[in-house]
């Protein structure tokens, strides 16, 4: 009985190193793929048949004059916005620095 | 009793219901407490907020092209051409959300670097630092998920060589390339595996590390540069709201106008769609933030001693990503300490990164 309990753990190692080696661990479960060579070559086909159907290359950008012009457009009054967004923000950033500077925000202050 | 004094006492009353509800008013006065130090190497505490901002607009273009896009073989890169071609202004929220997301990479890299230059991470940020550099892998692996999928020629081409890398890992390397691609070769299980990590897992899991990092970063409040006991004027600091913030605000603008202008004049083209038979084209290099480790593989000869020199370069690079991982813990010396080694380092890194990326580019 003693034998027995102390070869449990040598045969647990050899369980788990087996698992590893034989790959039940390393994916061969849920992580496997799903597909058969079948299937594989299948999708490899279609691929290929959708590939040379389609043209070499789509080249982004705007699909007629009118949006480009929009387009354009939009680009010069974001840039307009921040602008005087950023004016502002000046502003406000010089006026809470004095407000600070002065510890107007400050308890003991009030 | 005018209509200004209504609306003031119900806006009071609906506070006051929100506040006995919430408990707001707690975070009110820690945002109005919360100090960041005003010194030379302030301009670094910018980049945060930065990552977050393009973050926001990857969040919100990604959920719009993911409106139309379709993860399978067949429909993949119709889609995507779909999104360009007949989408009302599609080709222009696909080019922000890939220009931001080359922002928000190129942020995330400057945000830790210079953290590591002026060892910020020291004693008692070593864990803001290492969920940071978990963060970095997880914006990396965006980057590289997101790559595929419009399913064209380079992005099938670039998945080969990037999912084929883990295969030179002792043990687990085969596990691993099985596991990215979803079998022994790239099929449309590995764009579907691609998507679901692109959409689902990876967000959660940043939206969680964001979560804690940003935390540490708010109970152990903004460090103070080496040195900062010596001078009176490093250790000046001004109010998170309304100061700084109003700073952050001016930088933001700046950032998604020039996010929006490239995205309009250089958006990225898309090419044929992959063929899984064809070979791979010449020169097919990686996004230029792997450019570096790329080229670090390529000048490693093939054979080291008794093994691969993939091998030798790959277990070369984890132990680097590792000793970055716990560089608090290497370099845990008191904060006063300057460092100059890891300074040197710091710099070195910077150098041979650069260095590797032209040299890749130019190859």
């Amino acid at each position: 009985m003693k034998r027995r309990v102390r070869k449990q753990p040598a045969i647990v190692a050899l369980i788990v190193v087996l698992m590893v080696q034989g790959e039940i661990l390393l994916g061969r479960d849920f992580f496997e793929p799903t597909i058969g060579k079948a299937q594989a070559g299948q999708e490899q086909e279609q691929s290929k048949a959708q590939a040379q159907a389609e043209p070499e290359k789509i080249v982004a950008g705007p699909k007629d004059i009118k949006e480009k012009t929009a387009v354009y457009f939009f680009v010069g009054w974001l840039w307009a916005a921040i602008g005087v967004l950023i004016y502002v923000l000046r502003l406000k950033i010089k006026e809470v620095d004095r407000l600070y500077a002065l510890k107007f925000f400050t308890p003991d202050r009030k | 009793m005018n209509f200004r004094v209504c609306v003031k006492r119900m806006s009071e009353r609906f506070a006051t219901w929100l506040e006995e509800r919430v408990g707001l008013r707690a975070v009110a006065d820690f945002l109005k407490n919360k100090k960041v130090p005003q010194n030379k190497h302030t301009i670094w505490s910018y980049t945060g907020s930065i990552i977050l901002l393009f973050f926001l607009i990857q969040v919100a273009t990604g959920i719009i092209l993911a409106f139309y896009y379709r993860p399978t073989l067949e429909e993949a890169n119709k889609s995507v051409a779909r999104i360009m071609t007949e989408v009302p202004l599609g080709w222009v929220i696909r080019s922000i959300h890939s220009w931001s997301a080359t922002f928000m990479i190129a942020a995330v890299f400057v945000h830790l670097l210079s953290i590591w230059v002026i060892k910020s991470y020291r004693k008692p940020r070593e864990l803001t630092w290492m969920s940071g550099v978990l963060l970095l892998l997880f914006t990396l692996a965006f980057g590289f998920t997101g790559y595929l999928l419009p399913w064209d020629e380079l992005s099938l081409a670039a998945t080969k060589v990037g999912t084929d890398i883990p295969r030179s890992i002792p043990v687990v390397g085969v596990w691993v390339t099985k596991f990215l691609r979803g079998g022994e070769d790239i099929s449309g299980d590995t764009l579907s595996r691609f998507f679901s990590f692109h959409v689902t897992i990876l967000p959660l899991l940043l939206l969680a590390l964001v979560g804690v990092h940003v935390y540490l970063i708010q109970k152990l409040g903004m460090s103070l540069p080496v040195g900062a006991d010596e001078k009176e004027e490093m250790r000046r600091a001004i109010p998170f709201w309304p100061n700084f913030v109003y700073r952050e605000m001016v930088v933001w603008l700046i950032l998604f106008g020039a996010l929006v202008t490239l995205a309009v004049f250089l958006p990225p083209s898309l090419g044929k769609s992959a063929d899984l038979m064809a070979p791979a084209p010449e020169g097919i290099k990686p996004e230029w933030y792997f450019l570096f480790l790329f080229q670090t593989l390529k000048i490693f000869p093939a054979r080291i001693l008794f093994t691969t020199g993939d091998t030798v370069a790959i277990l070369l690079i984890l132990v680097g990503g590792i000793l970055f991982f716990f560089l608090p813990l290497i370099d845990n010396r008191p904060a006063e300490r300057k460092g100059k080694v890891i300074t040197w380092i710091a710099f070195a890194f910077i150098l041979y990164a650069v260095a590797m990326s032209i040299w890749s580019l130019l190859g």
